[in-house]
């Protein structure tokens, strides 16, 4: 703090502006030049009135003796001039204000659609490729519209930068949008009261730089992913060796199974320098297509390989979709160990997916202490009862039930509090297997030490 | 206490011996009383005592914003207590504060009648408001109800606390409502003496009359919803509820369409007090008196027209909200005529500035803040913005508290030596009327800067950088506290140690001052002479009894009138 601040200015923002917050939208520079006319306006007729109220007081105060000069009870003239002047003023300051409001109540109509789920009491983010977020990220260059829902009661989005609110109202959808002209980070507040959580019900919204909120999702959305990524590469020398020459029957297969450009391109290169980016980028092109594809088991194929224990586990299952990807990238693992990594850290997906996009941590901590729900810590493995009486193990099944069916067994003790909703449809079985992960690992357990 | 007064009056000549609170004693002629005084003092001891209660919650509430998270209380516990501040504020202390306490007492008397039209009606409206009241408690004892003063659905339908009993308490105390608005109009226009014509009447008057209008029009609309919500919580029947099929917007529609006029049903009285006062401590004809009234029947019919402003953000459609915003501003112009009147009124006058007098002006200048951040919230654009957050706490305080309250203080030191035959010490008024303005400003002003900052109401916890704000609030809130401290100990000390008043101990040319301090049972033993209630060249002032009385040729004058 600079030691020459006034008390008025300490009161300041850090931008120096006293009354509105951050302006970092279309809209808010709108609203804020209404809010200036009001303003002005408002401080006129009240210093006005102040100023002729005190002015009475001291010049026409009573003193002995003096008794009132005569002076008409009224004036047909005067009550009409001061009818009609209030009447111009508000209606200048309804129609101005309805301009501004029509501007930042029609969105245009090629508007960036993102989805917003509101519950208790935290806002999820669902992004067009289906990625969640309990963040708001939003590209700083494009018009956003956000399609609102609420899971339970009603709620308010509010963005103080954007001067933006609107209702969640449950059984309806509600629509706001902006164009954001800063980028940065501000915050989203829920502005309609909604019980015990509903002040710690904030977030933030991020713009991006051009290109950022593109790389950002990308990113966030290939978490949980199993196909290959560049930095999942360890090796790309040797895989790219193998592919080229080697003569095992999996690289044979991998060989046969590229496309054109995949062959040119491995032709191409020399065989024993550091792979360039570009190449790189063509081999996990090349080595996701045929991840995506079917399974590339195949008895003689691996005959000569060792199948890991948690590869056979899965090909027992005969998994369907990611699931199926997954199995394919173990089975390419286990027949090129050291190459790349096996697969996205279920650990780290499941911690993502408990503070972000499920937002279990608003309500489930990890340091032990109840919240509105039961703390994570240690419960994985231990036995717990129930609301009803009934005792269970918290195992794979009971997280995963209390996750899709959250008031099916409810721990003794959070049933007045119990608010969770359904998160069926909400996460992927994967995803679901990412927090079992999480809650399995050992900071979650507390068998760290 | 009251009771026990001795039956002493003023310089004027009276006729009788006892008073309203002499005339008949023990308990049961209290419980069982039909005097309208007897009720208003009744009324004005419950809504005093629920002020009281408010007020204590509201003291808890401003301690635990000291810091953000907890300081003396949990979540929930916070929740609970701004829900109790503003149900027992509203139900319990504002609406029925100036009509049913304050018009109770003195709307006979200012029109020269000698009770209410319906004293037995008059009766039960108190005993419905102790029903009520009961309730209300009932709801506290039964863990409280943290639903805000709204009972907002689907929330309500949801909460586990206690929404029922409240809301039944709401409901009868709406009953009560409706009751005096009854009285009031029938009173008004049955009950006028000879050349007692409507525009004889004291400003007071039209404004308690266009009060009960909204009385009766719109608090049935507020029992209906509240009965409804009582009916989904405890059958399941989808009313509000979406997860029944119902829509949760329509309660905030049915709701409001109460509630809105409800603050006019709070301000409207407070104006007719400021009329009252400011014309006899101005020493002058209160100017406009055509406009003044008329406006009162002109917010009140407007007043039902505007409820969809507190919707702007509600998703109701954006027409709705552009048709209500216009519909809003048309209210500013009765109010803003009232007040060029008042300050026309103080124009050339003689300026008494007794403690009545300070009351009023703190109105108008906090009413006038309280008023003028209304357009902020009538725009459309602003009140996207602005719309539940500290500047719609700080907005709507400054106009009910700046407003009824003040008003309401002011009323109370005005006709304290009408209520109970006491003078109260004069510079002690003063100071708490300087007091109450001063932590009413510092409470509630930075409330404005956090508001338009973005601090949301209704919030437990709160960002760092609006932790200044609330600290001052919560230091000014102490101060407002101990200004009402003085105001009670001023007015209790006078009733054990204050000079006796006289009938007419400000120089009023209203009905009331015309009667002894306190009044008879039966007010007026003969018809009072009904003359304009502003003019006060009629008067002259007694120095030796320090009292005003008509000038016998006014009297003489008003005799051949009337004859």
């Amino acid at each position: 703090m600079a030691n020459d601040m006034t008390g008025i200015s300490m009161l300041a923002q850090s931008d120096g502006r006293f009354w509105m917050p951050d302006a970092a939208s279309t809209s808010a520079a709108e609203v804020d030049w209404v809010f200036s006319f009001i303003f002005w306006i408002s401080a006129f007729f009240f210093a006005l009135i102040v100023f002729l109220m005190l002015f009475f007081v001291i010049r026409y105060r009573w003193r002995k003796g003096q008794e009132t000069k005569a002076m008409p009870n009224s004036n047909l003239t005067i009550e009409i001039i001061w009818t009609a002047i209030p009447f111009l003023v508000v209606a200048t300051i309804f129609w101005v204000a309805f301009r501004a409001y029509m501007k930042l109540t029609v969105p245009p109509s090629n508007a960036y659609e993102i989805q917003v789920v509101g519950q208790k009491w935290k806002w999820l983010f669902e992004y067009p490729n289906g990625w969640v977020d309990d963040r708001l990220h939003v590209p700083g260059d494009r018009a956003i519209l956000l399609t609102m829902r609420s899971e339970d009661i009603i709620h308010s989005m509010f963005i103080p930068a954007f001067r933006l609110k609107m209702d969640v109202v449950p059984g309806r959808y509600s629509k706001i949008w902006f164009k954001a002209t800063k980028n940065g980070t501000f915050d989203i507040y829920c502005a309609e009261y909604c019980g015990t959580g509903h002040s710690d019900m904030t977030t933030q919204i991020v713009v991006h730089a051009p290109g950022g909120y593109e790389r950002w999702l990308r990113e966030a959305s290939s978490l949980l992913s199993p196909t290959l990524r560049i930095q999942d590469l360890t090796d790309a020398a040797a895989l790219a060796r193998k592919i080229k020459s080697g003569t095992d029957p999996v690289s044979e297969f991998i060989r046969t199974s590229l496309t054109d450009a995949g062959t040119a391109g491995i032709n191409a290169w020399n065989g024993s320098s550091e792979p360039n980016d570009a190449l790189k980028a063509l081999l996990i092109s090349e080595i996701n297509t045929i991840l995506k594809g079917a399974s590339i088991y195949d008895p003689e194929r691996f005959a000569s390989v060792t199948v890991a224990a948690e590869t056979a586990a899965l090909m027992e299952k005969n998994p369907e979709g990611e699931d199926q990807v997954q199995l394919n990238r173990f089975l390419l693992s286990d027949a090129m160990p050291d190459f790349f990594t096996r697969g996205p850290d279920m650990v780290e997906a499941g911690r993502y997916i408990y503070e972000r996009k499920g937002g279990c941590a608003s309500c489930h901590t990890l340091d032990g202490n109840a919240n509105v729900g039961p703390s994570f810590l240690g419960i994985y493995g231990r036995s717990r009862d129930l609301e009803g009486g009934e005792t269970i193990t918290v195992d794979e099944n009971y997280i995963r039930q209390s996750i899709i069916e959250p008031q099916a067994k409810v721990v003794l003790g959070y049933k007045d509090r119990s608010v969770m909703p359904t998160y069926k449809g909400r996460l992927s079985d994967r995803e679901i297997g990412a927090i079992i992960s999480f809650m399995k690992s050992a900071e979650v357990t507390g068998n760290e030490k | 206490m009251t009771t026990s007064l001795p039956v002493e009056h003023g310089a004027e000549p009276t006729g009788t011996e006892d008073n309203y609170l002499t005339c008949d004693r023990g308990i049961k002629s209290w419980i069982f009383t039909l005097d309208h005084k007897r009720i208003g003092v009744m009324y004005l001891i419950f809504t005093m005592g629920s002020f009281l209660l408010g007020g204590v919650f509201a003291l808890l509430l401003r301690t635990e914003l000291l810091t953000p998270q907890k300081t003396i209380m949990d979540a929930d516990t916070y929740n609970q207590m701004f829900t109790l501040h503003g149900a027992v504020m509203v139900f319990l202390f504002i609406i029925p504060g100036i009509p049913a306490a304050m018009g109770n007492f003195v709307l006979p008397i200012m029109l020269g009648a000698k009770d209410m039209a319906f004293p037995r009606l008059n009766l039960a409206s108190l005993y419905l408001y102790v029903l009520g009241a009961v309730f209300a408690v009932l709801a506290i004892a039964m863990g409280g109800v943290d639903t805000g003063w709204t009972f907002y659905t689907p929330y309500s339908t949801e909460t586990n606390t206690a929404v029922i009993p409240m809301t039944i308490g709401a409901f009868i105390l709406g009953f009560s409502s409706v009751f005096t608005g009854i009285n009031f109009i029938v009173t008004v226009q049955k009950l006028r003496p000879k050349g007692m014509t409507w525009f004889k009447m004291p400003l007071m008057l039209w404004s308690l009359y266009a009060t009960a209008i909204i009385q009766i029009l719109a608090t049935p609309v507020l029992g209906i919803t509240l009965l409804l919500l009582i009916i989904e919580r405890a059958l399941g029947v989808g009313i509000f509820d979406p997860a029944l099929g119902g829509d949760p917007v329509l309660y905030q529609h049915f709701f409001w369409f109460y509630s809105h006029p409800a603050v006019y049903i709070m301000i409207l009285p407070a104006m007719g007090i400021i009329s009252e006062i400011i014309s006899p401590f101005s020493r002058k004809h209160i100017f406009g008196y055509t406009f003044i009234a008329f406006s009162s029947i002109a917010i009140a019919l407007l007043s039902f027209l505007v409820w969809g402003h507190h919707m702007f953000t509600s998703t109701q459609s954006p027409l709705a909200s552009t048709i209500f915003s216009a519909l809003t501003f048309s209210v500013a112009i009765p109010s803003a005529v009232k007040v060029f009147n008042w300050l026309a009124t103080m124009f050339r006058g003689r300026l008494v500035l007794k403690t009545p007098m300070l009351w009023v002006l703190g109105f108008i200048f906090l009413f006038g803040i309280g008023g003028l951040t209304g357009l902020f919230l009538g725009a459309l654009a602003t009140d996207i913005h602005v719309h539940d957050t500290y500047f719609v706490v700080a907005h709507f305080h400054y106009t009910m508290f700046g407003g009824p309250v003040m008003a309401m203080m002011g009323g109370l030191f005005y006709w304290w030596p009408k209520f109970f035959g006491r003078m109260y010490k004069e510079n002690w008024g003063r100071l708490s009327a300087l007091l109450v303005f001063t932590g009413f400003n510092l409470t509630f002003f930075p409330q404005f800067i956090m508001g338009i900052r973005g601090m949301p109401r209704r919030y437990f916890n709160y960002p760092e950088k609006f932790e200044i704000f609330h600290q001052l609030s919560t230091i000014g809130s102490y101060v407002l506290a101990f200004g009402f401290l003085v105001v009670f100990f001023t007015l209790v000390h006078s009733l054990f140690r204050g000079k006796k008043a006289p009938a007419n101990p400000w120089g009023s040319a209203t009905l009331e001052w015309r009667c002894p301090s306190p009044p008879p049972h039966e007010n007026f033993i003969e018809p009072p002479l009904v003359t304009d209630p502003y003019d006060f060249s009629i008067l002259e002032y007694d120095e030796a009894s320090d009292c005003y009385h008509l000038k016998p040729s006014a009297k003489l004058a008003e005799d051949g009138e009337v004859a």
